[in-house]
């Protein structure tokens, strides 16, 4: 640290002003471009090795979990189905989710997916508040499906 | 002669010392110096969705792990800005959305070339018995705005299986605690 003492000890003193001004700048600078980050996960999502590169659809499972998401470009609005009822918040889908889980759980069939149908259009936090649903309910397998067409506007 | 004195202590009396003042501004800068992120930036400044079961990130990354970072953000061709989206309304306009790679934005058709050097360059040595081929060791993570129309991620999902990256990793953040 810098030491004190009398100004009558210091046979050279030096002129500090011009440091301190440029201290300050310095440290303005870096005060304002001071950004605290939230903290950043990922989600780890591997791709089949054993599916074509494009070519038909695969037929899929015969039992599924299949959540399905159209957007709306009119009204901005985002329609979940769960099969064919349509969901209202993230609360009753995860609730439709999780008695389907726990019920091929229940027939030891574990790995029943849980298919994302997604239009072309709809907002990823949309698809990704799916997919924390799903992890959350420590869900397997995560499918996304090729997406279904949106909701014409009107 | 008296006088003399007297004003030569009131001069001293009233120069500050500033030495306290530049040891803690020292410190001020040390700190933000060190807290100040200079490196070169693959993730920019985009909203992406939070997710509460998001894994907490490892301090410690693999150093083999080789990471290619995607960033699907919005930005016009022209720079112009975007009513609808400064609104914050949910822009659907054709080239609004922009693949970015290391600050450079591609195109659709220049990322799925780029997608198909970058896993040539990076290639296993082992063929995978399941795919009967070599399969890139690359990480592909997705850093979607959670405004971002999903069939980006897919189209670029699906380029990254062209090209061999099965590797994906989507980005979302952990919510702040609710106090």
């Amino acid at each position: 640290m810098a030491g004190g003492g009398e100004a009558e000890d210091n046979p050279l003193p030096i002129n500090v002003v011009p440091m301190v001004d440029i201290i300050f700048c310095l440290c303005v600078f870096f005060m304002c471009s001071f950004k605290f980050r939230e903290t950043e996960g990922k989600f780890d999502s591997w791709l089949p090795k054993d599916k074509g590169e494009g070519g038909p659809p695969d037929p899929g499972p015969l039992q599924e979990m299949r959540v399905i998401i159209t957007w709306d470009q009119t009204s901005q609005k985002t329609t979940r189905q769960y099969l064919h009822k349509t969901v209202k918040d993230d609360a009753e889908l995860e609730q439709c989710i999780r008695d389907a889980h726990e019920d091929f759980l229940a027939k030891n069939k574990p790995d029943i997916p849980l298919t994302i149908d997604g239009g072309a259009n709809v907002p990823w936090k949309e698809v990704m508040a799916v997919v924390n649903i799903g992890k959350s309910l420590e869900i397997k397998n995560l499918e996304f499906a090729m997406g279904t067409a949106d909701a014409p506007s009107k | 002669m008296h006088r003399k004195v007297k004003k030569a202590k009131l001069k001293e009396d009233i120069s500050p010392n500033v030495v306290p003042m530049i040891d803690i501004m020292f410190l001020l800068l040390l700190f933000f110096m060190l807290g100040a992120d200079m490196s070169q930036r693959e993730s920019i400044e985009i909203s992406i969705p939070k997710a509460k079961s998001v894994p907490e990130p490892k301090q410690i990354e693999d150093k083999e792990k080789r990471t290619l970072t995607v960033n699907i953000h919005h930005a016009t061709p022209t720079g112009a800005p975007c009513p609808i989206n400064d609104n914050g309304a949910i822009c659907r306009e054709e080239g609004h959305w922009q693949w970015q790679i290391l600050g450079v934005d591609y195109s659709r058709e220049e990322m799925k070339k780029q997608l198909l050097l970058l896993a040539q360059d990076n290639l296993d040595p082992v063929e995978d018995p399941v795919a009967k081929k070599k399969l890139s060791a690359l990480f592909l993570l997705i850093r979607a705005d959670e405004r971002a129309p999903y069939g980006d991620v897919q189209k670029l999902t699906e380029y990254a299986g062209i090209a061999g990256i099965y590797k994906i990793q989507l980005a979302a953040n952990k919510p702040l605690p609710e106090k």
